[in-house]
């Protein structure tokens, strides 16, 4: 029997599904995804060039941008030791409480930011806790940087902790052991051993910190006060602006926010693609 | 180096891993700690090396207490099961690993390294290959490149757990016969794990055979095999059969065989057989079992014969396993439902708990 070829693949479909799923997912990319943030980038520049750039060098716009520059310096480093020294915990040692520590990280990810925003009003808020001590000691966290990145650290610190730990308990501790039978120093062994083999798990929840601290605005918006040109954050900022009816000026900033994500994806993409038989390699075996 | 370990307990929240454990290892012996999974012989390993620490007891090396030494301190070299090579630097600096991490005051020169890295490779056969990275190496490459790391720091002992688990039947064959005359030319003591009984009666001077956290029994290989000194030596070293026996005044009443058993009280009793150690006999001849052959299987030059020995005083028919060379026994029938008697030639009673 001679005929129209047969499809040989059991788990192929016929080409109307086929193109109909493929269809559907590209529609739902292209409407959720991609369509926002070319408007995004649209409006910024719907008034042309020099509004745009106008919007982006004003004092205040400026500020935010630093601003939210150093949060991020701030809060991923210190984010990066923390994770780095939690997942070591609770993949290489058994100890009391390690499960509760485990739900502990997960926090940030299941409060909403609003709330994380509003715990450190609670204790460092004039009325809070700390508030009168502070207050009399001249301290100021709440309305001010320090509060700022609180609460950034508070809402990104699961995102290296979260990558590394299923990672550091699969690789097991056999090569951290036999660094040590060796003769290696805790640090030799951490250094020349365990940094070498998380490092691109690192670098991941590095980069997606680093997205999230900067943009970033529940949990800063409670804390910040909006003191333009002092205590705005770009997401704060965008939001400003937005409320003045000043769009183009908001666009413009929030495709700065925009286009700073979309380096950090370019960045993990093109790391991927340099170092893929690198990473396959430290996954595997 | 002669290794001590004196009444070593270790438990693992309830579960006791060792309890009370006495071991000797002469200086440049060979040993094998031999048991089943749980038998508590890694633990017993991880001690000596100070990567895991006994509740109490001791571990001495040469005399003096090391307890409480840590493993970078003991200056053992340790090979793991699945080799646990640093994937992400090559062979040659896998093995300078131990000499690179030194304090610069006791670290040889780099050329020094580089001269003790090529001996090695040169050592563990594998020249030429100090520039690729562990993942492109078989499975027995990499447990030689473990090796040569572990020795490349001059240890005092070295200690290996399972070292050829993950290797195909041929491989390990091979590994183990070279690893066997590297001893042998190096001289250094050496204590191995492993759950393949063949394994270390073949390559080791001496077996420690451990169950349940305690050894059972220790001595040279052949000598464990030939004269095992519990039931469950006899039963996870080689094919055994079990035969149920009673025993009054001394003697074991064996299927209808009698057998002397001076050490065993009365009562219930169970007498050890081992395949081969049966001979065959027409039925009817003094001292043997009577039973019918029920089948027979010809491997190569080794015929393995089943035979019911029906119940007499037990409650069932027994099924007993023999091999016997297909020289020697020409002359008998050995079809299947042919009668025969079984004469053990090493029968061994132990008291039935």
């Amino acid at each position: 029997m001679d005929g129209a070829p047969r499809s040989n693949d059991a788990t192929t479909e016929g080409p109307f599904l086929r193109l109909g799923l493929s269809g559907i997912a590209l529609l739902y990319l292209a409407l959720f995804l991609v369509l926002p943030l070319v408007a995004v980038f649209v409006e910024a520049f719907a008034k042309g060039l020099g509004p745009f750039l106008a919007a982006v060098t004003e004092p205040d716009a400026l500020s935010a941008v630093k601003l939210t520059l150093i949060v991020a310096a701030i809060s991923v480093p210190m984010n990066l030791v923390f994770g780095v020294a939690a997942a070591w915990a609770i993949a290489k040692y058994e100890f009391w409480g390690k499960s509760f520590l485990i739900t502990l990280i997960d926090l940030p990810f299941s409060v909403s930011p609003v709330i994380s925003g509003l715990v450190y009003i609670l204790l460092f808020g004039a009325q809070g806790l700390l508030g009168p001590w502070l207050y009399e000691h001249d301290i100021k966290i709440i309305f001010a940087v320090p509060g700022i990145v609180l609460a950034t650290i508070f809402v990104t610190f699961p995102f290296i902790a979260r990558e590394l730990i299923p990672l550091m308990q699969e690789q097991g501790t056999s090569e951290e052991e036999a660094a040590i039978s060796l003769g290696a120093s805790g640090w030799q062994t951490f250094r020349r051993v365990t940094l070498p083999n998380i490092r691109w798990g690192l670098l991941y929840g590095v980069l997606l910190c680093n997205a999230r601290a900067m943009g970033e605005f529940g949990a800063v918006s409670v804390v910040s006060g909006h003191v333009r040109g002092l205590t705005n954050t770009m997401p704060l900022h965008v939001e400003i602006l937005y409320n003045e009816y000043n769009f183009t000026a908001s666009f413009a900033v929030a495709s700065l926010l925009a286009l700073l994500a979309l380096v950090t994806l370019i960045l993990k993409s093109v790391l991927e693609w340099r170092y893929g038989d690198e990473i396959a390699a430290s996954a595997r075996h | 180096m002669g290794i001590d370990i004196k009444s070593v307990n270790k438990r693992f929240g309830s579960f006791e891993a060792l309890r009370d454990v006495n071991l000797s290892v002469a200086p440049g012996e060979f040993l094998a700690l031999l048991g089943p999974s749980g038998s508590g012989k890694t633990t017993l390993l991880r001690i000596i090396a100070g990567l895991e620490f006994a509740d109490e007891g001791q571990v001495l090396f040469d005399g003096h207490d090391v307890s409480e030494r840590s493993v970078r301190d003991r200056h053992v070299g340790f090979v793991f099961q699945h080799y646990a090579l640093f994937k992400h630097i090559t062979v040659a600096k896998n093995i300078a690993f131990g000499l690179e991490v030194r304090p610069r005051a006791s670290r040889p020169s780099r050329q020094d390294i580089d001269e003790r890295v090529q001996r090695l490779l040169q050592l563990v056969q594998l020249p030429g290959l100090g520039g690729r990275y562990p993942t492109q190496l078989s499975g027995g490459q990499r447990q030689r490149v473990a090796l040569a790391r572990a020795l490349a720091i001059e240890p005092r002992v070295l200690l290996l757990d399972e070292p050829f688990g993950a290797l195909d039947a041929k491989v390990r064959k091979e590994l183990r016969r070279w690893l066997r005359k590297l001893h042998d030319e190096m001289g250094i003591t050496t204590v191995f794990v492993t759950h393949d009984q063949e394994e270390a009666l073949e390559i080791a001077d001496r077996v420690v055979v451990m169950s349940k956290g305690v050894i059972e029994q220790v001595g040279p290989a052949q000598e464990v095999y030939d004269q095992p000194a519990t039931p469950f030596v006899y039963d996870f070293l080689g094919n055994t059969n079990r035969l149920p026996a009673s025993v009054r005044g001394g003697i074991a009443n064996v299927a209808g065989l009698l057998v002397p058993a001076p050490e065993v009280p009365d009562g219930a009793g169970i007498a050890f057989v081992r395949p081969h150690e049966f001979d065959l006999r027409p039925s009817g001849t003094y001292g043997g079992i009577e039973g019918i052959i029920s089948h027979v299987f010809a491997n190569g030059p080794i015929l393995r014969i089943e035979v019911n020995v029906p119940a007499v005083h037990v409650a069932v028919d027994l099924q007993v396993e023999v091999e016997a060379m297909r020289q020697g026994v020409d002359g008998l029938s050995l079809s299947r439902g042919a009668r025969v008697a079984l004469a053990p030639r090493n029968i061994r009673i132990f008291p039935d708990h």
